[in-house]
């Protein structure tokens, strides 16, 4: 359940976004539409607490993230939220199973090597578990990062554009598998995005 | 997963620059480490060489000369002094004792001394087997000697004239083992031990052998010098040099005057002439010192750059380990653990290497037995100073990536 209320944001240049309440149920798998430049990520990142919110009340599973401390959100990040954004971003210098294994080593989760196992043959990227990351495709790389995302099993996971760099086939795929995900660990998925192949594969829209 | 393997995957996943910073560390750290560990090694065994002796009397020449060949047994001898003369020297007041030396052979590089017990007394030397010289042409054998050349008690050898390789070999008189010392880790060790009256009989004429027997029986005892001769060798024999512990401190003013204004030899104190050697090599080592601080500055700087310039990349890395949870503090930690897992490395390579290197020149310096293996107090400041080092180059990129902004870094990629 993720509740927004009176929610604004002040850039450092003095412009000043404000976003409408919006309430998500749990297991919701909801967009955030809107063109460019419309403050989707901005938006984004405040739901998911990468910016602290100065103004309004963010409400996730029954907490006001808006007040807490960075130290907080950090931990809290951690523990219910998992991130997919448009490129995978994996670390080089590591494989594909310690780029997984980041998660709940920075989420403050425990690390198990069965669940990591597990969820990178559902990703059918089982084969590439001990590759470095530049070793592998850009397709499998987001496989990688889809699978980081839900390891903790989190309550929302964040998808910024996470299909804007990729084919017609691999962003069907990649929803259809995010979904998936989600659906698994019953986490709620919020994407932003404006791909419009996107649209059409969920109901609840928020257009900003 | 820790915070230290990822510092360390992240070194391995840049080789190039983590091997330039790894190797002028190591390089700037072997330098520096070597030249404590060598200087060290050389006051050490020039102090375990000279204890017990205040003053060195000779012929005339470099006083430098007339210690390094008389106490660390590795210049040539200056010439030698007449025994008569010498003998009259002794009675000084300021002299408590003197030990004979008498130089000028070798046997496959290891000079063979004549002298008296008092000389193997003087670095703690106790027979280990067999015994004492009594007769002329017995010899004992340091501890090294008779390891390196294994001899035995009872095998005999003919002696070299002069002190390398490539002299005449005294073949009319061969010396016969009669003992071996014990190891004192001085450079007794490197020695063979005579009678004086032994190198006498070597150097001397055919002819005169007979005299010996004739006149035996009327000796002259140099007390002071711990020997009996017979008069005729009083007369005419000569020693290299005398090894002089002083009765009193006075001693230390008054008798080098002495000698060198009314006699003709010459006096030279160890610690004073090993005082001016360090003095000459002194500057050479303050250099190779300076310049092993500049190669390990050098690498501090290589460290910064290549932290610095790894940050532009590794901005999303942190940004998305920042987003799974990770705090500032873990972020700073990682970028300074990186620094000083290079540093901390190169440091240790650097150890290794220069005692590796001491341990390789330990067989090929002359005159002196460095330990490989013993650690300096001094090296724990080498560490220390390269962890400080690694330190100051990583905490700057480590503060930037502390402050870095997760929301603008991931909306900008």
């Amino acid at each position: 359940m993720i509740s927004v209320k009176n929610l604004s944001h002040t850039f450092s240049d003095g412009t000043k976004l404000t976003f409408p309440d919006w309430e998500v149920g749990k297991g919701d798998h909801s967009l955030i539409l809107g063109p460019s430049g419309g403050g989707k990520t901005t938006f984004l990142h405040l739901l998911s607490g990468l910016i602290k919110s100065q103004d309004g009340e963010i409400q996730i599973e029954g907490e006001n993230i808006a007040a807490m401390k960075p130290s907080e959100l950090d931990h809290f990040r951690g523990q219910h939220i998992g991130f997919v954004f448009q490129k995978p971003h994996l670390v080089k210098g590591l494989s594909v199973y310690e780029n997984v294994l980041l998660a709940p080593f920075f989420g403050k989760k425990p690390e198990h090597k069965s669940k990591i196992d597990e969820v990178l043959k559902e990703l059918g990227i089982e084969a590439i578990r001990n590759k470095k990351i530049n070793e592998i495709s850009q397709g499998q790389a987001q496989r990688v990062a889809i699978a980081r995302a839900v390891i903790n099993e989190p309550d929302v996971i964040f998808g910024d554009e996470p299909t804007a760099s990729l084919d017609d086939e691999s962003c069907h795929a990649v929803v259809d598998l995010l979904r998936k995900q989600a659906n698994r660990c019953n986490a709620t998925l919020i994407i932003a995005t404006h791909d419009s192949r996107v649209k059409s594969e969920f109901k609840n829209q928020l257009t900003l | 997963m820790n915070i230290i393997y990822l510092s360390y995957r992240s070194i391995l996943a840049k080789p190039l620059s983590s091997l330039l910073s790894w190797l002028l560390l190591t390089f700037g750290v072997t330098i520096v480490v070597l030249i404590l560990l060598i200087s060290n090694q050389l006051k050490n065994e020039i102090s375990k060489n000279s204890q017990g002796i205040d003053l060195v009397i000779g012929a005339k020449g470099s006083p430098l000369q007339l210690i390094l060949a008389n106490v660390f047994h590795v210049d040539f001898p200056t010439g030698n002094i007449g025994l008569k003369e010498a003998a009259k020297v002794t009675r000084s007041r300021y002299i408590e004792s003197a030990i004979p030396l008498s130089l000028g052979d070798s046997y496959q590089n290891a000079r063979i001394v004549g002298t008296t017990k008092a000389y193997a007394d003087l670095y703690g030397g106790e027979i280990s087997e067999g015994a004492l010289f009594k007769e002329p042409m017995q010899v004992v054998l340091g501890a090294e000697v008779a390891r390196k050349l294994q001899l035995k008690i009872g095998d005999e050898f003919q002696s070299q004239h002069g002190l390398s390789d490539d002299g005449d070999s005294h073949d009319a008189h061969p010396f016969k083992v009669v003992g071996v010392l014990t190891t004192t880790n001085t450079v007794l060790d490197k020695l063979i031990l005579t009678s004086i009256q032994s190198i006498w009989e070597v150097h001397g004429h055919e002819e005169e052998e007979e005299h010996h027997h004739e006149e035996a029986d009327s000796l002259v005892e140099i007390s002071h010098l711990g020997i009996s001769v017979t008069q005729e060798e009083f007369g005419e024999e000569e020693i290299t040099a005398m090894l002089v512990k002083y009765r009193s401190p006075m001693g230390a003013v008054m008798l080098p005057r002495a000698i060198n204004s009314e006699s003709s030899f010459q006096a030279a104190s160890p610690a004073f002439e090993t005082a001016r050697l360090f003095n000459i090599i002194g500057v050479g080592v303050q250099i190779l010192n300076l310049l092993g601080i500049l190669i390990i500055s050098i690498s501090a700087i290589s460290v910064f750059i290549a932290l610095l310039n790894s940050l532009k990349d590794r901005k999303y890395d942190i940004a998305i380990m920042r987003s799974m949870g990770a705090t500032r503090s873990q972020i700073f930690n990682h970028i300074l653990i990186e620094g000083l897992l290079i540093t901390f490395v190169g440091g240790i390579s650097g150890l290794i290497i220069s005692h590796g290197l001491v341990y390789v020149l330990a067989s090929s310096l002359e005159g002196v037995n460095p330990q490989a293996f013993n650690f300096l107090n001094e090296e724990w400041f080498v560490i220390l100073g390269c962890f400080v080092i690694g330190a100051l180059a990583s905490v700057v990129p480590a503060i930037m990536a502390f402050k870095t902004d997760i929301s603008k870094t991931l909306s900008k990629g």
